[in-house]
């Protein structure tokens, strides 16, 4: 999920035609530029070297996302051919959750998510939460930094987690406090993309691959 | 000898990146490029029907405080990876 405003332009994108190590490759009409869509980067033409503003975006599944927000639209166009999902629920392995932090790459594939739902990192001095909930499939990253504080969190009961330091109760997909001391607060979003393992491999070859324990 | 030396730490930097390793990007000779994707249709989620089934994957997004989604299964295809859309004032592409 890309902004699409560059150089004070508002561009239209669309399919270029091309692949780039098998990856989509965008073109935009107003400057018929080509745009790798793993990277947001512009890798020819006009724009070549301008990045697109990385959106926080979630994946998870339609029950989960309309249950969180009632008031949703939705995109309405025929379905392609491919009935996209079957794979991510049975080769969890081959989709990673893929983010940057201070310019360095860094991936969790969706099996270990699996098998470690939460997550207390501290990745190049930062402090993150990383999150799982099987339930909606959904894959969130948060500071944990709130208030000059680093929480650490562990799973709770009914899919919520708790924080040690004040044992307030979250919601691991909002970041949410929904109970305990510091109810109502709210943790920084950070974004992240989902993507195949072996292309964001192939694209960040430096990627440090965030493993359970 | 200085100067050899200097080239081949330049030459093993060069072949060393992420950039080599993946390929530079060749632009091609003449484009096939599609019509974008910039006025497509939405519906309320009370709206929806058999549209989007419970257990399908959604792309979601919340901005100024609006909220919106989706499916992947809408957003996968050879000529509709991208939905340009805008969402208050946030001009965005939707795309998986």
């Amino acid at each position: 999920m890309y902004g699409r405003d560059v150089q004070g332009k508002t561009l239209t994108f669309a399919v270029s035609g091309q692949l780039w190590n098998g990856s989509l490759v965008m073109i935009d009409s107003e400057t018929r530029s080509l745009w790798s869509h793993i990277l947001g980067e512009c890798v020819h033409g006009p724009l070549k070297g301008e990045t697109l503003p990385q959106l926080i975006a979630d994946t998870m599944t339609w029950k989960a996302w309309r249950n969180e927000h009632p008031d949703t639209t939705v995109l309405n166009l025929s379905r392609s051919s491919k009935d996209y999902g079957a794979e991510f629920y049975t080769k969890p392995e081959r989709f990673a959750y893929g983010f940057v932090v201070n310019g360095k790459h860094f991936h969790a594939t969706f099996a270990t998510l699996r098998i470690s739902s939460v997550q207390n990192l501290t990745l190049d001095g930062q402090r993150l939460l990383l999150t799982f909930d099987p339930e909606s499939t959904a894959a969130r990253l948060f500071s944990r930094r709130l208030d000059d504080r680093d929480l650490t969190f562990v799973a709770a009961d009914n899919g919520l987690i708790r924080d040690e330091q004040t044992g307030s109760l979250w919601n691991r997909t909002r970041g949410v406090a929904v109970d305990g001391p510091l109810k109502g607060k709210q943790l920084g979003h950070e974004p992240a993309i989902i993507t195949f393992t072996r292309k964001w491999k192939l694209f960040h070859e430096d990627s440090t691959e965030v493993v359970s324990w | 000898m200085k100067k050899i030396f200097c080239l081949a730490v330049l030459f093993s930097c060069l072949g060393g990146s992420a950039f080599a390793q993946r390929g530079e990007f060749v632009p091609p000779a003449k484009s096939g490029s599609r019509k974008p994707i910039a006025d497509a249709p939405f519906l309320k989620a009370s709206e929806v029907t058999d549209q989007v089934t419970d257990n399908e994957l959604v792309l979601g997004v919340v901005i100024e405080g609006q909220t919106r989604a989706y499916p992947i299964n809408m957003l996968t295809g050879p000529s509709r990876e991208i939905i340009n859309d805008t969402i208050g004032d946030t001009h965005l592409a939707a795309t998986w």
